[in-house]
């Protein structure tokens, strides 16, 4: 490791504002050779960019994907949404990220909300609550200091990461048990960074970069007690999900392609043998969500971005999605998306879902709901299966709207 | 016409200043490609309303929103710094684009503001919209998360 991460830093960001080659828009050459917009010819090219705005701003739907290929298998034959509000206090609902798993509704807490100073700590408390309605507060583990959270859905089980903030560089993952939760040893003490992980009845594999390079992890008994190997790749972006078969491995290679690792326990793996690399475009990262029945992945290359979805988590057809942020859930795709020109806030964002990755049906904003510019921090989330959970914070003030298709047709 | 050229001569001055942390500012926000195509939306966008921005307070800031505005056309959930193989330049740990990325947004950009290409805190907070002593928090917090993740103990 380089002691000189500030050298590293500016090598690095050297690199990759190299990308974007500031000569391609100098003055010279990118600006329209015009006055500025007070003239006719000005008003003009105005006119005809702001068209073209409006066309790149329409969404764009889906074509070509194939109708026998659902990304998943079952949506309840519904179609009415409604919104359900609950309000609270700062002590009664949780102001951070909702998730879902082990039969209940969770959040981490997040004092650090948006535009508050950034010297607030990490907390180490969670909430839980079986409804969305109720909510109760407790440590995670009285005897952690300082942590920095993140939630893992592995679909059947929801894991806890996190980073002690003392300077130590320790790390810790944690299991639901019960009512609370317990920190297991992976048998590392360090992640690169967070770790991936899947489950499958009582196996649970993690896979992780540390210091030495790629680590798995794997438990039989559930996650209480793991043993720890090398990975057999070498290399940073990886991504492990559950099949019917067993698990299966992605793995971006040098050439920024993603090879396919199988293995029936977790323990033995396989490199899968094709003529073709599993994914045509190439790669920077590959993200791989699903469950038996369905499976989703998004491949990463810069700013290009491709969907692809597959039965087997083995066999992968491309869907032509684009237009927003495109989350899968159990229960469908979610695209979240905006107007990309609206400057200021409130920012009229635009919620579809689908089952099939072909029609999209619109979800209602919840009405006097104040979205930041930050998707991702409002927690638009899956939760109980079937109900979209999402976190309006303001200060002293909490409310949580909860999302979710009725039998009203 | 003299409006005309003086108007060309101060933009062109004005790009001068604000294009490189601007690019840099976004391309660390969001990826390289969604970098480079909103920072020169919003070099478009500073000419076509530069009777306005000319006399702002803080164009800077203003365009880094408008990059921002810009840059949520090509929106992903997640941004993807490229990675660098081990043996290709630059020499860097390899997993310090992961751990650049997961940083959140504003910790993300001040880091390579103020730490990796040495701008001010001012200068970096003018771009954020925020206050010097901010802008030098979530570098702070930034670079305390890359050493916990990259494993550096000790001050670089």
């Amino acid at each position: 490791m380089r002691p000189d991460l500030e050298a590293q830093l500016r090598d690095y960001t050297d690199h990759i504002v190299e990308r974007v080659n500031l000569d391609t828009f100098s003055t010279a050459n990118h600006l329209p050779a015009v006055d500025p917009p007070s003239t006719a010819r000005g008003v003009l090219v105005a006119a005809i960019s702001a068209m073209a705005v409006i066309v790149l701003a329409t969404p764009l739907l889906l074509s070509g994907v194939d109708p026998d290929m659902p990304v998943v298998d079952s949506l309840p034959d519904v179609h009415t949404w409604e919104w359900i509000r609950v309000d609270g206090t700062i002590d009664t609902l949780p102001s951070g990220q909702i998730f879902a798993g082990d039969g209940r509704f969770m959040a981490l807490e997040e004092p650090c909300l948006p535009n508050e100073p950034s010297d607030c700590r990490p907390s180490q408390f969670w909430w839980s609550s079986p409804d969305g309605r109720a909510w109760t507060r407790e440590p995670i583990d009285s005897e952690l200091v300082d942590y920095e959270l993140h939630p893992i859905d592995t679909g059947a089980r929801t894991w806890i990461a996190g980073f002690r903030n003392d300077g130590s560089g320790s790390s810790a993952l944690f299991r639901p048990v019960q009512e609370g939760w317990s920190q297991v040893d992976i048998g590392h003490q360090r992640f690169g960074h967070l770790p991936v992980i899947a489950s499958k009845q009582d196996t649970v594999v993690v896979a992780f970069w540390s210091a030495s390079g790629p680590k798995l992890a794997v438990s039989d008994d559930g996650g209480a007690t793991f043993q720890s190997s090398r990975a057999p790749w070498f290399t940073t972006y990886f991504d492990v999900v559950a099949n019917v078969d067993g698990f299966v491995a992605y793995v971006v290679d040098g050439l920024r392609q993603v090879d396919t690792w199988t293995s029936e326990d977790g323990w033995a793996w396989e490199q899968v043998e094709t003529t073709a690399f599993v994914f045509s475009d190439p790669a920077h990262e590959v993200e791989v969500s699903g469950r038996p029945g369905g499976y989703m992945a998004v491949v990463s290359a810069g700013s290009e971005t491709s969907y692809w979805r597959s039965r087997d988590a083995l066999d992968w057809s491309r869907a032509d999605i684009s237009g927003g942020s495109i989350e899968l859930t159990e229960f469908g795709l979610l695209r979240v998306a905006t107007d990309p020109w609206t400057i200021r806030e409130p920012f009229p964002w635009r919620f579809e879902f689908s089952t099939d990755g072909e029609d999209w049906h619109p979800l209602a904003i919840p009405p006097n709901t104040a979205i930041t510019d930050d998707p991702a921090r409002d927690a638009w989330s899956h939760a109980d299966g079937r109900i979209f959970v999402t976190v309006d914070t303001w200060s002293g003030e909490r409310i949580i709207w909860t999302g979710r298709f009725t039998d009203g047709g | 016409m003299v409006r005309v050229v003086g108007t060309h001569e101060a933009f062109t001055e004005f790009v001068g200043e604000i294009e490189r942390p601007l690019a840099y500012a976004l391309a660390s926000a969001y990826g390289p490609e969604v970098g480079r195509e909103a920072t020169a939306d919003a070099l478009l966008y500073a000419w076509r309303k530069w009777e306005k921005v000319s006399v702002m307070d803080n164009p800077a800031g203003y365009l880094f929103r408008v990059g921002q505005s810009s840059a949520r056309r090509y929106f992903h959930r997640r941004i993807v710094l490229p990675p660098v193989a081990p043996g290709e330049l630059p020499h860097v740990e390899p997993a310090l684009p992961v751990a650049l990325s997961k940083l959140p947004l504003m910790q993300r950009v001040a880091v390579v503001l103020i730490h990796g290409q040495g701008y001010g805190a001012q200068e970096a907070g003018d771009l954020l919209g925020v206050s010097r002593s901010t802008a030098r928090k979530h570098a702070e917090r930034g670079m305390a998360k890359l050493r916990r993740e990259l494993g550096v103990s000790n001050e670089a």
